[in-house]
This record gives C-alpha cells, structure tokens and sequence, in this order.
C-alpha cells in the first residue's frame, strides 16, 4: 500500500484526534505510516517525568519524526511542546562528535585549549589522573556525578564502577537536587522509596491539590488528564497552592498564593482540623499508623561553619521520636485557621476550603507536589506533613486517594532512585550504611566481604564543597549539566572545577556550560542512539530500542563507563586482603570482574533486538544492557532478597508492553501498593499494610514550621524564587538547540509584580539586574504572562545559558535530604 | 478557493498562489496606495529605528510590507510621519482617526494546540490577552482569537513554532 504524505498526516490527525477523545484506532491504521519509508517503534520521551510514550519514525538513520503514542497508557497519544519536537534534539550543530582535552604545547594542561584527541588518549590522560588521586588520597577523592536522565544501565552499572570498583561511595545523581526530600520522606513514613498510587488517580480522584507543582507547565500531560477530569467529574474540585500565581490557577476553584516556607504551618492547620473536628479515620489510625515527631532546630545543610549552622541545636538531625496520638494532637494545635492565615497570608476561607476537602469522607483526594516540595530546606519534613494528612484519614494506597511525588527527570525514579545511583544507596533500596545489605550486594556481584565502603560519599551540593576544597580531585560528569544546575555557582560550583588539584571530565553531546568548565569533554551518544529504559514517576518501567546511530566518535555513557574500567586493574584499586580473598581476580581488570563476571555477559548477540543496531552490545560482544537488567534483577526479583516490593519483570517483556508498574508479581503490574486486593503483597485479611516498615505501619511524623535559611530584608527586599518553562528542561541543554523551541521561549526574564516594577521605575521588558549576595545576573522585566507573583517576590527560570540564575542562588539545602532550596533566596532587583 | 500563482511566485516556489500582501499601519486602499507610495522606504527605514518592531520591509514590487518574523508592530506611527507622498494616513479628512488596518490574527489547522500537542506560546505573547486558551473536555486547550481584542500586532506570528498564525 501507497501512503501519500497527505494521508499519513491525516492519519496522524485522526490518532491525534481520538486519541483526545480517549479512544484508541486500531493498530492497523496507524502501521499505514510504516509503508512511507519511515520505520515507527514505540520510545519513551526524553524530558520529564511523566514518561510519554512516543512513536519515534526513522528514515535513513536519522529520526526524522515523532508523535505522541496512542497505545501509551500514560498520555494515549497526547504529546507537549517538548515531545513534538523531540526529533530534532539529536541534531544541534553544535554536536560533539570527538572527545576534547584541554592541552598546550601537545600535552593536558588544565589552561589549554580545547583539542580533539582520540579515545585512548582520552582514557589514557583520565585515568591516569583518576590513579594518582587514588594513590594519593584514597577513594575518596574520586567521585561521579551523575542523573535521573541516564538509562537504568548506566545508571546500575556507573554505581556498580564507582561502588564496587574504586570503592568510592562519592557517587551523586543530580536527582539529589529534584527528588531527595521525596525519597527521604518516603523511606522516613513507610520505609520504601516511591508513590503508592499511580497516574489512574487522575481520573479517580475527587478533588485534586497541587503543593508547589506547576503541572500545566511541567507535568502538561498529566495536567490534561486532571483537566479532563475536573471538566466532566460532577463535583470535582481543584485547589492550588504556590508562592505565585501560575497557569494552574486558570484551573483552580480554590486559588491559594502564600508566603514561602509557610506550606509547613498550613499542613499542620490541616491536621489540626482534622482533629479538632474529630474527622480522622480512627480504625485506620488505630491499624495503620504510628505517631512519631522529628528532631527539630536542624540548621540548613550549609557549610559547618556558616553562623546559621552553629546557631541551630540539633543541625542535620533527623531522629524520630514515638508520640502519642494526643502528643501528636498538642502538636498541631497551635496551627489554628487565625494563625496560619496570618502567617500563610492566605485568606481563612480559602484554608478552610482546603482543610474541608481532605476533611471529607466521601471525597477522593489526590495531592501532587514537584519541586516546590522537594526544593525546600524542610523538604523531608512537608513531604511528611502531607503524609500525615493522608494517614489522618487513610486516604491513601487506594484509587483517587493519593499523595503523590511528581518526579523532573525521566528516569529519576527508575535509575538514580531505584539502581542506587545516590551517595547512600544501592540497588532496590539497598543502603551502604548496613552490613547486611553490603554483603547482599557483594555476593550478589561475586566481590570480596568489604569491598563496599559502609561510609556514605559525598552528595551533589557536598562534591562542589570537595571540589573546591580539593579534597576531591578526579571528577566525572555524565548526562546533566551542573554547572548550571547546582546552587551558588560563583562561590561553590565553579572553583572546584577550575581548581589546578582536580581533574574534571564532563561527557555530554553538546558543549554545555559545564562541558566548557572542564578539562575533558566525551562526545555522547544520547536517547534513541542506545538502547534504553527509563522508570517514570508511577513506577513504570519503559523501554525503547536503539533507533539510529550516534555521530562521529560519540559513544553512550554505559560504553564510556566499561569501557573506563578496563584501564583499571583490580591490585590498582583494592587493598591485598581483599584481592586475597578471590584470587581469582588477581591481574584482571575492572572490566572483567564487574562486567564479564558471568552474569553481564551472559546473553549472546543472537539475543539482540532485531532489525535494531545495538552499539555498545556488538562493541563488547554480549548483549550488555540485557545482562545488566538480569543481574540488577537479583537485587529485586530473586528468592532471598533483602527488601521485597521492587520485582521487575523479565528483559523482554519491557520490550513488548508499554511500560510495567513494579512490583511486577507473576508478570503482572501493581497499580496500588500497600491495600489488600491491589497489591500481592498484601494478605488476604490485612486490608492495608506498609510493609516497607516491620510493624506494617507507617509513620505520621510531627513538625514544626520553622522559617527559611534567608528571607527578604533591608537590602535584599525580594523573594527570589527559580524554576522552569513549558518550553525548556534540562537546563536548555536540548531544548534550546531546537530552533522551534528556541523561538517559543528564546531568553529568560525576571517575573516581577507590576506594583513592584513601577515603584522601581521599570518599564516592562526593562534591561534589569537581579542581585543577591552571591552574585547578579543582567535580564528583562516581565510584568505579564504565564506567571504572575505577589508583590515582594520575583521568579525566574533558569533554562538560559546566557543568564546563569544558579549564581544568585544560596547553596542551602534541607538538612535530611541535602537537597537544595532553589525556591527561596533573597534578592534585589535594579536598573542595569 | 486557489488562488492565482503568478511567475514570480511559482519561481519562489509559492505554488499554492500568492497571499494578499499585508501593507504598513494606516497605508490606506490598495489600489490608492500603489498610486500614491512612490517606494521611497523611509517607513521602513522609521521602522528599523524602532526596539522590537522592524517590521516594514522594501517589497520586490518596489513598494513597502509588513513581515512579523522579527517583531511586532507596536504601533508608534513613526511610519506615517516619515511617508511624504501621504500613502499612510494616521486620520481622514476632516481628522477623524483611521484604524491602522482591519487585519488580525488567524490560527491555521496547523496549530499544535489543534493536534493534541500541548503548546500556549502564542497567547503568552498576546499583550492584548485576544488570544485565549479555553480548558477543554480532553484535556489540552484549544486558542480562541477575539477579534474584538485582536489588533493584528503580529507578536504571535514569530514564536508560533509551526507559523500556524496568519496575520491578515
């Protein structure tokens, strides 16, 4: 059959079109495409956290199209900005194809120009710089940073190098900035990482409220669900919380603006209601629930001797204490609706619209939270505030009823989260901290007792730290860029990397602000030029297919890593006694005994995808990403594992569905975990357990409100706030080499109250800059559009390498999950 | 209906015929205005001087048009007073005010918002707020253009990232 452009597109329309009508055309017209040249395969999205399912159309080796994914369960065929042009983020002109070193006069010289050189000079340099840092100082002074956006195998297998081969624990993704006051408020309340409900609560749900999550910007497909539903739901309810105004409150029948930091007194005036009106669902209380308060007074996770941090009485401590209910039920009395209102400066009705909500037993609720949670310097503590309004009254682990973490990055859950890419943790909520899951985790990966170093490494905000102070000194960068990302870049992030004591490579596709900060760049191969996997934020795990090759000498980050760790030989790396114990090993490289160590390298290339290349297998000579996933697999899928509640289906299976929610039991997803019927793990009889903790019982965990680490004074009048656009992710280090993109949004500006322009004398789209007391950045005033903030705070995104806002922000992160708070810094804002 | 594809346009490759030019602010009657402008390109030239507008350009048949891919008109009638021959005219006779021009913004089928691709970009640019965007059972917001509200500025047609908006 003939397809002219003009049908293909038309059917295109049609699935487009059904598609948002919710129904789904049958397969055979959207194969109709296939017969135009263009070979279409399902694909997973590049960008956020939803985890959209795209069509990815390749025609001679280049991916000339896609679209969203009428069969994706997650967005049935919708698609956003971002996911539209999709196929163009591969080829920006500025694609780095060589690696690049640093040289003059023919050799590295951490001063010298950019030089192309070959792979094994490249290698050559690096490692030798990573063995002298080795040989000098010890483990601890290399390190990696890596991301959410990497695939679930180079996540496993970086952590795997790091961990297990140099024995280093200063391993970091830069989920650490996105999702690690979620994580740590899910291990402190039900001791197992990740949200209990999934997407379907979207339209399950009676009445929705969003905490500090701009989902009509960031989440625009999960948004179109919830749009969906409050539109056509009898009754349905939206209720918006953020520090300014945004496009969600288009949507919102309870808009709320309120003063930063203030979301902690308004969760406990929630609780405290709950209480007081005796509306708390007593025998899920009685069952499910034990009440706990934190330690408070916990500083704000800056350096030790910042005066903040030696005020605070208990800085970084998180220890819970077990209360009682009326302990719990003191607590929160002091939040009334007169106080919190005061200090929130939400109107009382609006609070007791909200309180009512979560209050009432027959409505459904489903809280959503992204970065306005998470980037929070008591970012664990509101994450658990929330919790404990859930407990309250058991709306929890059951359809409609669901608190629940939006993640950024596409794979933040499903790599950095799940295979152990954070400075504590290894794979499937195993910790480096306890003996038993070390050695779970060293029989399982045939090393010698020990090998795992029980300290945790240092965290994202922490290796800036130890960069600069030099006690870090060979440094690997994978698939974000930092740089820009990272709080306080002029006093923290930048003179580690131009310290003469370090050697920083930075692997990327294109020259990224932190590319450009290093000393070597490896060209990368990136998306649909590796076979990959993702886990979005409902515990779905995707697959995809290797869709085309990479330019040039670009090479994926699982290659780089393996690759790396054949330059090491095991008596480099580890001290005799352990080397003694296997002798085996003695002479091999870190390559064999973490990669060819029987498990990875156990599927032959017969296995391959067909009809699909796969560089990195053909490379090694196994089918590498399978080998991988199976051996990650005895970490959460095996008899005898240390934590159950994260099994994985087989390999193949992801490259059939759609995506699978683990647990996946007998080659069926979860939907809800922790609720009898839902979840396997739950007995018939139990009705709701949270097994994550011994007792089955999770924690409701009381704290306080206490202010933020720097608030707006005398010369610094403004709240300062940070985020993102529709438009860009990523920092713009994708986005912005689309040229349609580009053109949607092409610059940052400052989102200013139009009070607060004029009584500065701004004009609108004025040349202004926004100081603080780490730095100015020059940009334009806008007084109109998306995003409307109160007087007294400013916002502004911080995609634009041309205005770096990371120099403005202060590195203070919440003290449990050392997560930054780029939400709340003070600034000033004057004529340029 | 097809329009006519002259020599010109088919050499151009504007095969599906020639739209309408659209000509500066206040140009009155076209077949008026081709008397009288003499091609003389002082509006454009007013026009360049002007921040974030630049949108009067020279025209191959000698005479002036308005293009939006690098701004917007923001109206400031510095085009008027440079035309000397009286082709644009801020007022009729007598001083009544003219409108600039009857001309607003038209959304194409192309519109990603159309297609169930999320994108808002060009009511973000819309000062006037003539572009809105209506919440819609399904989920992604369709544009509405007021025409009331419209006064064919131009500052959408640039960002739109598929050049979905026609401004005519």
């Amino acid at each position: 059959m003939k397809v002219s452009r003009r049908d293909f597109i038309k059917t295109n329309a049609a699935a487009a079109a059904a598609a948002a009508a919710g129904v789904s055309l049958p397969a055979s017209s959207m194969a109709a495409a296939g017969d135009d040249g263009i070979r279409w395969d399902k694909g997973v999205c590049r960008f956020c956290g939803t985890g959209c399912g795209v069509l990815v159309g390749v025609k001679d080796d280049r991916v000339v199209a896609t679209q969203g994914d009428p069969d994706a369960p997650v967005n049935k065929g919708l698609n956003c900005i971002k996911g539209y042009f999709l196929s163009k983020i591969m080829y920006g002109q500025d694609r780095l194809t060589r690696p690049l070193l640093r040289k003059k006069d023919g050799k590295f010289a951490k001063d010298g120009e950019f030089t192309p050189v070959s792979w094994d000079e490249a290698f050559d340099v690096m490692a030798a710089k990573w063995k002298e840092a080795l040989q000098k100082k010890g483990p601890t002074s290399v390190g990696m940073f890596g991301s959410g956006q990497w695939t679930i195998w180079e996540g496993y297998a970086a952590a795997k190098f790091m961990k297990a081969g140099l024995r280093s624990n200063n391993i970091d993704p830069n989920a650490r900035h996105c999702m690690a006051s979620a994580v740590g408020a899910f291990m402190r309340a039900f001791g197992i990482d990740e949200p209990m409900g999934c997407y379907d609560d979207l339209e399950h749900a009676d009445g929705f409220v969003l905490w500090g999550a701009n989902m009509a910007e960031m989440h625009p497909i999960l948004w179109s669900r919830l749009t969906n539903t409050r539109l056509t739901k009898p009754g349905c309810e939206v209720h918006v919380l953020s520090t300014f105004e945004n496009r969600n409150f288009e949507l919102a029948d309870n808009g709320m603006v309120f003063e930063p930091q203030t979301d902690l007194a308004i969760l406990n005036f929630i609780a405290n209601y709950i209480i007081q009106n005796k509306a708390y669902n007593k025998d899920f209380v009685d069952k499910a629930v034990n009440f706990t308060k934190t330690a408070t007074d916990i500083g704000y996770g800056l350096r030790p001797e910042h005066p903040l941090e030696k005020k605070a009485a208990n800085a970084g401590k998180g220890k819970l204490t077990k209360i009682t209910f009326d302990e719990y039920a003191q607590s929160v009395a002091k939040y009334t609706l007169e106080y919190t209102s005061k200090l929130s400066k939400v109107p009382e009705d609006k609070l007791l619209a909200l309180a009512k909500l979560y209050a009432d037993p027959n409505k459904k609720v489903a809280s959503y939270w992204t970065m306005g949670f998470n980037q929070h310097t008591r970012g664990v503590w509101v994450n658990g505030l929330l919790y404990n309004v859930h407990l309250l009254m058991g709306k929890i682990a059951e359809p409609g009823n669901s608190p629940f973490s939006l993640t950024g990055q596409p794979s933040a859950c499903g790599t950095a989260r799940e295979v152990g890419t954070f400075a504590h943790r290894l794979p499937a909520d195993l910790v480096v901290m306890n003996e038993k899951h070390r050695d779970f985790a060293e029989k399982t990966w045939k090393l010698p007792k020990g090998t795992i170093p029980p300290k945790p490494g240092f965290h994202a905000v922490l290796q800036n730290r130890m960069l600069k102070d030099g006690k870090l000194n060979a440094y690997w960068v994978q698939c974000n860029n930092n740089m820009q990302a990272a709080p306080n870049m002029n006093e923290e992030g930048y003179p580690g990397y131009r310290n003469p004591e370090n050697f920083i490579t930075v692997s990327d596709p294109y020259p990224t602000v932190t590319a450009l900060a290093a000393d070597l760049i490896l060209p990368t191969a990136m998306w649909m030029e590796k076979e990959g996997a993702y886990g979005n934020a409902e515990r779905r795990t995707q697959f995809w297919r290797q869709q085309v090759d990479a330019p040039g000498e670009a090479q994926s980050d699982i290659w780089q890593v393996m690759e790396f760790a054949k330059r090491f030989k095991v008596e480099e790396v580890w001290p005799a006694e352990l080397v003694d114990q296997m002798p085996a090993y003695k002479g091999k490289t870190l390559f064999d005994v973490l990669f060819a160590n029987g498990q990875v390298d156990k599927f032959g290339l017969d296995d391959l995808q067909k009809g699909f290349n796969n560089t990195e297998s053909k490379h090694f000579g196994f089918y590498v990403q399978k080998g991988i996933f199976e051996e990650y697999r005895l970490f959460n899928s095996a008899a005898g594992i240390p934590k159950k509640g994260h099994e994985m289906a087989r390999f193949e299976q992801y490259h059939q569905a759609r995506g699978l929610r683990w647990p996946v039991i007998d080659d069926k997803e979860t939907l809800w975990r922790f609720r009898e019927g839902y979840d396997p793990h739950v007995k018939a009889g139990e009705g709701v357990k949270f097994y994550g903790k011994p007792d089955g019982r999770a924690n409701i965990i009381f704290a306080p409100y206490e202010p933020a680490a720097e608030s707006p004074d005398g010369d610094y009048n403004l709240w300062l706030c940070t985020g993102r656009v529709l438009e860009h992710w990523h920092s713009g280090s994708m986005t912005r080499r689309v040229p349609e993109l580009y053109r949607a949004f092409p610059d940052a500006k400052v989102y200013m109250h139009p009070d607060d322009a004029r009584d500065r004398g701004f004009k609108r789209g004025q040349v202004v800059k926004v100081m603080t007391r780490r730095g100015e950045v020059t940009t334009r005033v806008e007084t109109r559009g998306r995003n409307k903030p109160p007087q007294g705070l400013v916002f502004m995104p911080w995609f634009d390498a041309g205005q770096l806002v990371n120099k403005l922000t202060l590195d203070a992160t919440d003290p449990l999950s050392k997560e930054t708070d780029f939400k709340k810094c003070a600034c000033k804002v004057v004529a340029a | 209906m097809p329009r006519p594809v002259s020599r010109f346009g088919f050499l151009r490759g504007a095969f599906a015929g020639e739209t309408a030019v659209l000509r500066p602010p206040w140009a009155i009657e076209e077949p008026a205005f081709r008397k009288s402008c003499d091609g003389c390109g002082e509006c454009a030239r007013a026009c360049a001087r002007v921040e974030d507008a630049a949108v009067i350009r020279m025209g191959r048949d000698g005479l002036p048009f308005v293009s939006f891919e690098d701004g917007e008109c923001t109206f400031c009638g510095d085009c008027v007073r440079a035309c000397a021959p009286g082709a644009l005219r801020l007022t009729v006779e007598g001083g009544t005010p003219r409108a600039p021009w009857a001309a607003r913004a038209h959304i194409a089928n192309a519109c990603l918002s159309l297609n169930a691709v999320t994108c808002r970009v060009c009511g973000d640019r819309c000062d006037e707020r003539a572009i809105r965007f209506r919440l819609a059972v399904g989920g992604i917001a369709f544009p509405e253009v007021d025409p009331a509200a419209c006064t064919g500025c131009g500052a959408c047609v640039a960002p739109c990232p598929v050049d979905a908006i026609e401004i005519a």
